[in-house]
């Protein structure tokens, strides 16, 4: 399986360095904030929570999609549901390598945050596998990137806007993404990280499901870019 | 032949674009998104054709962003595939292609928007926000604003796909920028200085104005949008077209590009610098403070004319020094949008200098010295302007409100649209925390080319155009409105709506008149005429002159200093309806302690956040923020949050008990046990006062944003309980008594009625 992993990693190192270029970009922002424990606080959750998943669920929705050599890949001996999953693994591990790095950053500049860093780091590595496993069952569910694209768009853009409206309203509470963001302290939170751990791997079911209409895979259109 | 291969370029990429399932997802969602904003709207109730356009505006405009990411990138992505060479085996220059592409983008974009915002439209009508004929009339505004938003956002998404060219690349980049804005790292205050931010929320259109005081901002904002993405595409194709040379397009070719990219930088800068100039007129001006209650009128006469949006006003005011040193000027309040045309004092040329929103008249070798008197003679012209401080309200993204340096709107004249009150500052006066009233005053305001005018005053011009009131002597309330207004008649007396108001806003209206009925009862009043009521265009509160009862607007947006929509609106927005009824109408029969015009601001909003528990039980925390406000970046002469607290102690006993058979009992003996928590030294600090205030405050009976809020509750409270057992002993004519005591003893203009008068007088009567 190692193997597998490696060429996935070769595969996603151009992807990488975007996802560390966003970690710079954010850095700075944290840097003119430092003095103040929740504003810094607020940028760590904002980058773990809201950013990283869509720049993540934006990777992950051609996982399959946008592999050049998918018709290989489905004849290959190597059972496909392994290849989504070490894709998956890879690039969660990315997110959570460059998450790491930069709540590392934001302690180094502040010890004092109001929300405590399991939480950050746990909460926005849940959203993370959520959005992710979502953009790519969506993608494959939808045989298109740009579909899946938009629908990861759409959801993502209104847990944004309306994140206020959530609030007052328990039900959607338990399934909101950004929930770390807007109610760190809320007694649902541990309710509604389990929840979306679920949906993720209800995505993935979908996301393997999906790739068992290998025409569907193959004739989608898609990009032709390197992943 | 390229305008042919342009044509077949635009074709066929619109075709290919509508073929993609992909595609429909995005009218799908935008369709669904706009309805849902309709539906949220609709709950309140409350909402106005006009508070739907501005959310569609503000959630259609923030909400295509990445969806429309997708698409644009899709399409410019994959002009560097295989599949995509045909495009260059074209004879069309590369920009022709782009600009092609681009065209059938635009074309698929406008229909989606457009079919969103019919079923916007489609279902305003289904929840009765908006009637069917009105369907076309509702969809101009927001159809224009959208359409031009969503072009500025194809442009800049396109720009950035054709630089970076990776789908995954672009996405990023635009997610990370959207991020980045709509929380408030970059931009935090939406504000006019940030005309990213300032689409996304602030806009403010009026129900009876429409547009209104936004028309400039408008206008110059979205011609800014507009220069700028195209600026910004052209820019990115000759980056492209250096960068595809490997495709044989030779670079002689950019000097086709040239023209257009330098017409495109001209048309940016000059749309920046319209924009700036209405920004800058919207920005409160410095205050100027060294003549605050300084000058008494003693004589006031006004000559004003209104014509199709236009203002002209002669005055005559003699003023007596009534501060203890010299002046070698005279300070007076006017509209920053009115010029002086012509200025004398004591019948000599003077000069008249703008200073802010204030001129200062200026004379050679001139002084007077305290309790001296002078006669100033002004001609002024123009078109008041209404500051966006004083309707809208800068929001900030990280949930710190600024300060705000709001005054209650008085003044507002456009081509449709009038409101004029006594206090406004379309008619000079000295800056005085007093009621704008003189011994003897007369005011002629003639009005002409509005579809319906209505005014306190009498009519003095035996029906012929143009229509004249005329206010004499004293002058206890001027309203003068008018504007497309549509007319019902009911029992209670007509009633003049907006054509697309708030579906509440009839029956804000009735209860508006029954209360006012009920009020001149009591007082034993003899109104000349039934009663009127009449919408108001950006007001914020109850306005009365004469027979005229004016209600603002739109409860909602009128009292958007509470943010928290959750509260039971009709109740609250009546209530306060009340309340405000009792003080206009009190203020003038008896002299009250004013607290001084200030220029510390007040916090713009009091934020009322409830949460539930498992159990249903309800927890509400109230936090007050502030800071500067971009709007007011050096401040202003405010008028103060609570003028009188024991005006509004009387405004609130008696705005209840105009309501009583509305609230019920239960309501009232449930009121009277919070202002008794509010009012005991043994509750003082604790959860019990804590939610007496919260509940007062969610029923509007507290003042909004008090800069103190703790203690001047508890001061209110102190005024309220005895008057409300006053109330239960001896009903309403036991106030009423108490109330012609203290006219008699303290009338308006005479000496104040203080808070240890009205002890004395509770323990006199």
């Amino acid at each position: 399986m190692w193997p597998i992993y490696q060429a996935n990693i070769r595969m996603y190192r151009r992807n990488l360095w975007v996802l560390f270029a966003t970690a710079a970009v954010w850095l700075v922002p944290m840097v003119l904030v430092r003095r103040s424990e929740q504003q810094l606080t607020q940028l760590l959750i904002v980058y773990g929570e809201v950013v990283l998943p869509a720049v993540l669920a934006s990777m992950s929705l051609g996982l399959v999609l946008n592999d050049p050599y998918r018709e290989v890949l489905v004849t290959a001996p190597l059972q496909i549901r392994h290849l989504i999953i070490s894709r998956f693994v890879v690039l969660l591990c990315a997110g959570a390598l460059t998450l790491a790095g930069v709540i590392g950053a934001g302690y180094a500049l502040q010890q004092y945050l109001t929300v405590s860093i399991d939480q950050i780091f746990i909460g926005s590595i849940i959203t993370i596998a959520a959005f992710s496993c979502l953009g790519s069952g969506l993608a494959l569910g939808l045989a298109g990137v740009t579909g899946g694209g938009i629908c990861i768009a759409a959801l993502w853009t209104c847990a944004l806007l309306f994140r206020e409206t959530v609030l007052q309203a328990p039900g959607l509470l338990l399934f909101y993404p950004f929930m770390t963001l807007q109610a760190p302290n809320s007694p649902l939170w541990p309710i509604n990280r389990g929840i979306l751990i679920a949906i993720s791997i209800i995505a993935v079911f979908v996301s393997v499901r999906s790739t068992e209409n290998e025409e569907r895979i193959i004739t989608s259109e898609a990009n032709h870019e390197e992943i | 032949m390229k305008t042919s291969s342009f044509k077949t370029l635009f074709i066929t990429e619109f075709r290919l674009l509508i073929r993609k399932t992909s595609f429909w997802l995005y009218p799908t969602l935008m369709l669904l998104m706009s309805v849902l904003v309709v539906s949220t709207e609709a709950s309140s109730r409350s909402a106005s054709a006009f508070d739907v356009t501005v959310s569609l505006i503000s959630n259609l405009a923030a909400f295509q962003v990445l969806p429309l990411a997708w698409i644009a990138v899709s399409t410019f992505a994959k002009n560097s595939e295989i599949s995509r060479d045909w495009l260059w085996t074209s004879p069309t220059d590369s920009h022709f292609i782009v600009l092609s592409q681009l065209s059938g983008l635009f074309l698929a974009v406008t229909l989606s928007s457009i079919t969103a915002l019919l079923a916007a439209a489609i279902s305003s009508v289904a929840y009765g926000i908006i009637e069917a004929q009105q369907i076309l009339t509702f969809l101009t505004i927001p159809a224009s604003i959208i359409l031009f938003i969503g072009c500025f956002e194809l442009l800049v998404i396109t720009s950035i796909s054709l630089v970076f060219r990776k789908s995954v690349t672009v996405f990023i980049v635009i997610a990370l920028l959207y991020t980045l804005i709509i929380s408030g790292v970059i931009l935090p205050y939406t504000t006019l200085t940030n005309p990213i931010n300032y689409t996304l929320s602030g806009l403010r259109f009026d129900s009876v104005a429409t547009i209104g005081a936004e028309r400039p901002l408008i206008r110059s904002l979205l011609w800014l949008y507009m220069s700028c993405g195209i600026t910004l595409v052209i820019l990115a194709i000759c980056l492209v077209s250096w960068r595809d040379l490997r495709h044989g397009w030779h670079r002689r070719h950019t000097r086709h590009i040239y023209l257009p990219l330098v017409v495109a930088l001209a048309s940016s800068t000059a749309a920046a610098f319209v924009y700036r100039g209405a920004v800058a007129q919207q920005t409160v001006p410095p205050p100027v403070t060294d003549q605050i209650d300084t000058w008494h009128v003693l004589q006031a006469d006004h000559q004003g004319l209104i014509d199709n949006g236009a203002l002209a006003v002669d005055s005559r005011l003699t003023v007596r020094n009534a501060s203890a040193s010299p002046r070698d000027s005279i300070v007076l309040r006017l509209n920053p949008g009115l010029d002086v045309t012509a200025v004398l004092v004591d019948d000599q040329p003077a000069q008249a200098l703008r200073d802010g929103e204030t001129v200062r008249i200026v004379q050679t070798d001139w002084r007077i010295d305290p309790n001296g008197q002078a006669v100033v003679r002004l001609s002024y012209r123009g078109l008041p302007l209404l500051l966006r401080e004083d309707y809208s309200r800068a929001n900030s993204r990280i949930r710190e409100e600024p300060i705000m340096f709001a005054r209650p709107v008085r003044t507002y004249i456009d081509a449709t649209t009038v409101l004029l009150q006594r206090d406004g500052d379309w008619r000079a006066w000295p800056q005085t925390s007093a009621p704008y009233s003189a011994r003897s005053q007369q005011i002629e305001l003639d009005i002409r080319g509005y579809r319906i005018a209505l005014g306190s005053g009498s009519r003095a011009d035996n029906n012929q155009q143009p229509t004249r009131y005329l206010w004499q002597n004293s002058i206890p309330q001027l309203l003068l409105v008018a504007g497309d207004y549509t007319l019902h008649q009911s029992e209670q007396g007509d009633v003049y709506l907006p054509r697309m108001g708030s579906p509440r806003d009839y029956e804000r209206a009735l209860s508006a008149l029954r209360m006012r009925q009920r009020l001149a009862g009591w007082l034993d009043e003899a109104p000349t005429a039934p009663y009127q009521a009449v919408m108001l265009p950006y007001a914020q509160q109850v306005a009365l002159g004469g027979v005229l009862v004016g209600v603002p607007a739109n409860a909602r947006v009128a009292f958007s200093a509470v943010q928290d929509d959750t509260y039971a609106e009709a109740q609250w927005a009546t209530g306060m309806l009340g309340v405000e009824m009792v003080r206009e109408v009190l203020q003038e029969r008896v002299a009250w302690t004013v607290q001084p015009l200030h220029t510390q601001g007040q916090p713009r909003s009091l934020s009322i956040a409830c949460t539930y528990n498992a159990a249903g039980e309800e927890t509400c925390v109230r936090e007050v923020y502030g800071g500067n406000t971009p709007q007011a970046p050096y401040g202003r002469v405010v008028e103060p949050a609570l003028p009188s607290p024991l005006l509004h102690a009387w405004s609130v006993v008696l705005g209840r008990q105009l309501l009583r058979d509305e609230l019920g009992r239960a309501t009232l003996i449930e009121e009277q046990r919070f202002w008794q928590a509010l009012a005991s030294p043994q509750a003082a600090g604790t959860n019990a006062e804590l939610d007496a205030r919260l509940m007062l405050h969610k029923r509007g009976l507290l003042p909004q944003n008090l800069p103190d809020q703790v203690s001047d509750s508890r001061r209110i409270a102190a005024l309220v309980v005895p008057l409300e057992q006053r109330c239960r002993e001896q009903g309403i004519p036991g106030l009423m008594k108490l109330l012609h005591e203290a006219g008699q003893q303290h009338p308006a203009g005479g000496t104040p009625f203080t808070e240890i008068g009205f002890r004395q007088l509770m323990q006199r009567l």
